[in-house]
């Protein structure tokens, strides 16, 4: 266990948000076990007024949980140089395998506490909650979920061993390897491109579609677009995105974009794409709710908004990913 | 009909030792320009049945419609738009917020609404001209005179352009001449179009003109329907 | 958005008519930070101080070890290490720690090999004479010495000798060279009486920095006796230590954190009766619950953020312009001749970010059961009071 200043802060902001999870589970059980609708007691009332305390402990929640995301990549890339051979966050994160883990439960996490609180959102806009019951056992879900993060994120930094040592990125993402990453990076740039672009495109076609068409089928054909090219997205920063912002040819690491030293130009490229992902979901989820008469008015007007939202998005994420393909110097593949 | 109540029961404490029943069983009807006197004694459940009328609590039983919809089990925020977008509350103490200046004062209640802070200034200011204030608009609430106090507490309830104005014992703490100037207020608002809704023991507001129809609260009961 | 901004407007003007209570909470809240603040910057500056330290040491250094004890090493061990490939230069070195009974201090004493280099932050010259000797200033300032005074050590065999002090070290170099006397090496051989086929350890240049790990190893193989030392693990060492430094005392600043948000929960809790009747009149007047609690989300962001503004600046300032007067003797255990800091004011942002996470999320998640607390008041309560 490494006393540094950061795991502390991030192991404390951890246990915090697990606490007001449980608080916050606590009540809506409460809520999933008492709620009578159509009752009038002071009972009902205290209820009613629990569902805003839920309300704002996850929106701390998630709040935390952005930032504590931010703040575990800045970690786990400003105690590198304690691993023999580790060369930037990759490193860090290689040290024990836990560390892949905890990066995909929070986002994981993430996108769940994000869709809690703008599926919240929804439902309070109608007279009568119908999504009243799904969102407290959705709630009892996330609960467990911040929990194994807690866990994930205790057991990652307690397992690291200063004197462990750890390959860098070049060996990480280097062809030869055998771990997750390697095989994406192992991916050659034709090949993921030949995925992103098509994807992408497809992506607009839909959006664009959707945001015509009040057509039911379209948002789910988008909310499985979405996922896939979310995917297909990291895949494709970590292969030939990369490259062109870092004007390297070998350098595959997907975090140093996070770097002072390369403008801090991975945060808005991240933002833009989960961002763009999470509110192209939206549409898709939202969908099936239309039969509720009282929420069908407000999906309907959210519709537009996510959609424009995701398109935005992506939008940001595909200009500054593409930028340096268009206006660098450097050139990855030789025309011909 | 603006507002209607069928067999509205408001019982505190349910199932407690010190269980009150505030309301029993009240039915009335209040028409749309309607200036109403509320009668009876306290503890007679006047504030009660006003507070139910005005969407600030919800009834133990029975149901309150306004405006043709049943507004008894609505969620808060509902009953809290509700308030903010058709009802106007003068109360019994002034209730202002003592160091917030006058304009701020009357802003409060716009303050969560759509509106932008320029255009809730402008409406602001154009009720405090008419109530004659608009040169104490920056002056702090604990500074002005009872009178001044009462007026603001007034526009205060105003800038909501409200349909249904509701009054505690809006006289209970002013002197003759102040309760005079009250009813003429009340009287041009009524004259505007407004429904009023007033709880009161003092004559001098049950037997002015302007009020048309008064009801007489007994021990959370309708005592009886008088019309004047 | 608008809305937000509107509440937002109301809070900044709500705190400022609770001046009284605010101002004591922010200064607590401020002072926490600086607390927080002063360890998180002092040891970053600390560490990268050490850092750039070491980007002059060599890469890599060959001891001999004797049992599990360092022990002299044979200077045919530097012809075999620098046969390997890969190896620029091996350097045998001579150097030891000496004590003055006089000063009551530890100095460093360094043989000098070639005294034609040229070396930056040195007044002076390094020693060329047997009776020459260059001296950090910390050495200097305990015996109130200048270039050309004497220095009178006292040798192996417990005779007197004296040295012409030829050059002094600049304070900008202080860290390496504080406690250091350098003299040229055959002189401090005699000095140490040391024989002339060993010396203290190797330092070995390598040209290619991947290459260190296998060069460790290969060093092993051909010389089992020895323990090479590369410069990243000292790096990590120093990295460690100052964690585990800036870990402890942050340990006890966190105490001070927690002490600080049961402040910020009571006060929370315990709000006036005019409060509780201002929150009865603003849900009277068309307010709900969510509005409430965001006015209270909002004070509470402007206070910790001015808390957070002026915690941070009066961190800097004690660290950087006072020298961390309140936290050096918890550092200072180590050495006598502790270097003075002269810190680069270095502001990471990784540093900010950790440090608003620590104090500002607490704060937030301590008034937030609170807020909801005052802030569910029935409206009916204003046309009670």
């Amino acid at each position: 266990m490494i006393l540094h200043p950061g795991i502390l802060a991030l192991l404390g902001g951890s246990l915090l948000s697990v606490l007001l999870l449980i608080k916050a589970s606590g009540l809506g059980l409460t809520i999933l076990l008492r709620w009578d609708g159509t009752s009038s007691s002071e009972q009902q009332l205290a209820l009613e007024h629990k569902t805003w305390l839920i309300s704002s402990l996850l929106n701390a929640g998630l709040g935390f949980q952005i930032v504590s995301g931010v703040l575990f990549l800045a970690t786990v890339e400003a105690i590198h140089p304690l691993f023999v051979g580790a060369m930037c966050a990759t490193g860090t994160l290689n040290a024990n395998l836990v560390g892949w883990l905890v990066l995909l439960v929070k986002g994981l996490l993430f996108f769940a506490a994000a869709l809690w609180v703008i599926f919240n959102r929804l439902d309070q806009r109608s007279e009568d909650a119908p999504l009243l019951r799904p969102k407290y056992l959705a709630l009892l879900l996330i609960t467990p979920l911040a929990f194994l993060d807690l866990t994930l994120q205790y057991s990652f930094f307690s397992g690291l061993h200063p004197d462990i040592i750890t390959s860098c990125c070049g060996s990480l993402f280097s062809e030869q390897g055998q771990s997750v990453l390697s095989e994406l990076a192992a991916l050659p740039p034709v090949t993921a491109m030949a995925l992103f672009f098509p994807v992408i495109a497809i992506y607009y076609v839909l959006t664009l579609c959707c945001l015509r068409s009040q057509n039911a089928l379209l948002r789910y054909l988008l909310f499985i677009t979405v996922i896939v090219a979310f995917f297909i997205a990291l895949a494709a920063i970590i292969s030939f995105i990369s490259l062109y912002l870092y004007q390297m040819p070998s350098h595959h690491c997907p975090f140093d974009l996070l770097q002072a030293h390369y403008n801090y130009i991975g945060y808005p490229l991240y933002a833009g794409l989960f961002g763009g992902t999470l509110f192209g979901l939206l549409p898709g989820l939202a969908a099936p709710l239309q039969h509720h008469p009282s929420l069908s008015a407000h999906i309907d007007q959210l519709d537009r908004h996510w959609l424009w939202i995701s398109l935005i998005g992506m939008t940001v994420f595909l200009a500054i990913a593409l930028w340096p393909m268009l206006f660098a110097p450097f050139t990855l593949l030789r025309s011909g | 009909m603006l507002l209607k109540t069928e067999h509205l029961s408001k019982i505190y404490n349910r199932g407690r030792p010190d269980e009150l029943t505030a309301l029993n069983a009240v039915s009335l009807e209040v028409h749309t320009g309607e200036a109403i006197a509320l009668c009876g004694p306290s503890g007679s459940g006047k504030t009660t049945l006003l507070s139910l009328l005005a969407c600030m609590s919800r009834p133990t039983s029975g149901q309150v419609w306004f405006d043709g919809k049943s507004i008894s089990r609505l969620p808060e925020r509902f009953l809290a738009a509700l308030r903010r977008d058709h009802f106007g509350y003068i109360f019994q103490q002034f209730n202002l917020i003592r160091d917030l200046s006058v304009i701020d004062n009357i802003s409060i209640p716009l303050l969560p609404g759509t509106l932008s802070p320029q255009q809730i200034r402008k409406r602001g200011m154009s009720v405090l001209e008419q109530l004659d204030l608009a040169d104490k608009a920056k002056q702090k609430a604990c500074q002005l005179s009872g009178g001044e106090q009462q007026r603001v507490a007034i526009a205060r309830a105003l800038i909501g352009n409200p349909q249904v104005i509701i009054a505690d014992e809006p006289t209970a703490h002013l002197d003759h001449s102040l309760t005079n100037d009250l009813l003429n207020i009340l009287s041009a608002l009524h004259a505007g179009g407004a429904t009023l809704l007033i709880a009161t023991h003092d004559p001098a507001i049950y037997h002015h003109p302007l009020i048309q129809r008064t009801i007489t609260l007994h021990n959370g009961s309708l005592a009886d329907l008088l019309a004047p | 958005m608008n809305r937000q901004l509107k509440l937002l407007e109301y809070a900044l003007a709500g705190l400022t008519r609770r001046k009284g209570k605010n101002v004591a909470l922010l200064l607590v809240y401020a002072f926490t930070i600086a607390a927080l603040g002063s360890v998180l910057f002092l040891t970053d500056a600390l560490r990268s101080e050490a850092r750039q330290t070491l980007d002059h040491a060599p890469e890599m250094v060959v001891q001999r070890i004797s049992a599990g004890r360092h022990e002299l090493i044979p200077r045919s061990y530097a012809t075999t290490i620098a046969q390997l490939p890969g190896v620029r230069q091996a350097t045998p070195r001579v150097w030891g720690y000496y004590y003055d009974a006089l000063v009551r201090a530890n100095f460093t004493l360094m043989g000098v090999t070639e005294p034609e280099t040229q070396i930056k932050d040195l007044q002076g010259q390094l020693p060329a004479a047997d009776n020459e000797c260059a001296v950090g200033i910390g050495i200097a300032d305990i015996f109130g010495a200048t270039i050309g005074d004497s220095l009178v050590l006292v040798d192996a065999h417990g005779k007197n000798r004296v040295f012409a002090i030829s050059g002094i070290f600049s304070a900008h170099s202080a860290l390496l060279t504080h406690d250091l006397i350098l003299m040229p090496e055959p002189a401090l051989r005699a000095f140490f009486n040391l024989d002339p086929t060993v010396a203290t350890d190797i330092a070995v240049s390598i040209a290619n920095p991947r290459e260190i790990t296998t060069l460790a190893k290969k060093v092993r193989y051909h010389l089992p006796d020895t323990r090479p030392i590369s410069r990243s693990e000292i790096l990590h060492t120093y990295d460690s230590i100052f964690n585990w430094r800036s870990g402890m005392m942050f340990a006890v600043s966190v105490a001070a954190l927690i002490a600080f948000c049961i402040l910020a929960w009571d006060k929370a809790t315990g709000i006036s009766a005019d409060e509780k009747r201002e929150i009865g009149i603003l849900k009277a007047v068309g307010w709900n619950t969510g509005d409430v609690m965001a006015i209270k989300f909002w004070e509470g962001l402007i206070l910790s953020l001015s808390a957070f503004l002026i915690g941070t600046i009066a961190a800097w300032l004690h660290v950087f312009v006072l020298g961390a007067p309140a936290l050096t003797p918890i550092l200072k255990g180590w050495s006598v001749l502790f270097p003075p800091f002269s810190l680069q004011p270095v502001t990471d942002p990784y540093q900010i970010l950790v440090l608003a996470f620590l104090t500002i999320a607490p704060y937030l998640a301590c008034t937030l059961i609170p807020a909801w607390k005052t802030a569910v008041t029935a409206p009916e309560q204003a046309m009670r009071s």
